[in-house]
């Protein structure tokens, strides 16, 4: 929960009290809302939080108790939709909560004409390391996969055979995970993820700077680089054509607004809001003979 | 699996007594807030029943504008004259005066068009009938 987020600061100050008698992930528990005496409560709805913020569309600003693990987001902002995804209305809100919702509104505001960047097609690289800790959270007994779908043998199925054939060993994992978590990428539309071995030879993440830097050395130095074309067709999104032209002006063009995003797909966008945002600033600016 | 969905999520219920009715805003209250009455706020909800009344209620003692609608009437047309929008819909649980439903979700007939651009809060899942192939939906 991140009480520094604009709508625990104001307009309206906001008094949360955090419950450290009901704590959740290591954090007091703020009391949203009260159902009708004697009635049971709601359910409400949680998003993916798992690279969440890997576009800057994207915030995410409060988890909740809920049954999907820590990184679900209760609170979270895309672009011009915000979710609140408690069901209590203001009649059963708490009087925090009221507050924090009449700064949510007037914190939206800023966003009106602002796109989602991304649409969601793949689950997010820090999956694993959830899948990771669930299978060490179980007895090594539980880890055995006993029925196609058991919960072990989801887990088990999110990692390659050959780590699991002598048996589940979370420690092994950890270490694979940690080993090539920067060169992790979609294997398709489920939640299943594979190492781009082409970057794991190359020792080069796909999603920091590094790669854009390393592509546009690459195209100079050979511009039919074989190895630079097949990444730049694997990882630059729709502009990925693996030409070395095509690919330097889109990077170089692009570059203040390129962001790498998991959930997106494994590639780089352009965050067109920001890019429009200074568009208009820049001919504001023209404008005004500054 | 839907239904099971649902219960992803509550607001730490039960742990405290409920609060108080609204009390009058304080001084500190009203001069913080007094630049932001004039926002336009449009409440698209289930017609009817308890929640439309509460937030109608509730939005009108803070905005001078507050729209009600159907949110199955949502569009950018009907959002036009507004600068937040909220979008809610009821349960299905039967708790709260709203018709109870087995083994169906009660899912608003709703998709707002790519070029829906107006700030919407959405309340519970209704983030993911706005806008169900983006990151706000079913974890």
């Amino acid at each position: 929960m991140r009480l520094d987020h604009p709508i625990f600061k104001g307009p309206l100050s906001v008094d949360v009290v955090l419950d450290a008698d009901h704590p959740y992930m290591g954090q007091g528990t703020w009391l949203v809302y009260s159902p009708e005496s004697g009635k049971g409560s709601d359910w409400g709805m949680v998003s993916d939080g798992h690279e969440l913020e890997d576009s800057p569309d994207c915030e995410r600003i409060s988890g909740g108790i809920n049954s999907k693990g820590p990184c679900a987001v209760a609170i979270g902002r895309q672009a011009s939709l915000l979710q609140w995804g408690f069901y209590g209305a203001p009649d059963h809100m708490t009087e925090s909560a009221k507050r924090a919702f009449l700064n949510a509104i007037v914190y939206m505001k800023q966003f009106d004409g602002q796109v989602p960047l991304v649409k969601k097609t793949s689950a997010g690289r820090t999956w694993l390391d959830q899948y990771i800790e669930t299978l060490e959270g179980m007895k090594p007994e539980e880890r055995v996969p006993k029925e196609k779908n058991d919960l072990a043998s989801y887990l088990v199925a999110k990692f390659p055979a050959e780590l699991t054939k002598d048996g589940v060993d979370p420690a092994r994992l950890r270490k694979w995970y940690q080993d090539n978590e920067e060169f992790l990428t979609t294997a398709g539309l489920d939640r299943t993820m594979i190492v781009d071995q082409d970057l794991a030879a190359l020792k080069l993440s796909n999603r920091k700077s590094e790669f854009l830097d390393w592509l546009l050395r690459a195209f100079v130095e050979d511009p039919q680089d074989a190895m630079a074309r097949k990444l730049a067709g694997r990882y630059l999104g729709d502009h990925g054509i693996p030409d070395a032209k095509a690919a330097t002006a889109y990077i170089t063009e692009n570059r203040p607004f390129l962001f790498f995003t998991d959930t997106g797909g494994y590639h780089w966008m352009v965050d067109v809001n920001a890019q429009r945002t200074a568009r208009v600033k820049d001919a504001t600016a023209k404008k005004d003979g500054k | 699996m839907r239904h099971s969905l649902l219960k992803a999520i509550c607001g730490a219920a039960l742990l405290l007594p409920a609060p108080p009715a609204q009390q009058q805003h304080s001084n500190d209250d009203d001069a913080a807030w007094r630049s932001h009455r004039g926002t336009r706020v449009l409440y698209a909800g289930f017609p009817g029943g308890s929640r439309e009344k509460a937030f109608q209620q509730f939005l009108s003692q803070w905005f001078d504008k507050v729209g009600v609608i159907n949110l199955e009437k949502l569009s950018t047309t009907t959002a036009a004259d507004y600068d937040v929008v909220i979008a809610d819909w009821c349960s299905q649980y039967g708790n709260d005066g709203y018709p109870k439903r087995e083994g169906t979700l009660s899912m608003p007939k709703l998709h707002i068009e790519h070029e829906f651009t107006r700030p919407v809060i959405a309340m519970d899942y209704v983030s993911s009938n706005l806008r169900s192939e983006y990151k706000l939906d079913w974890l």
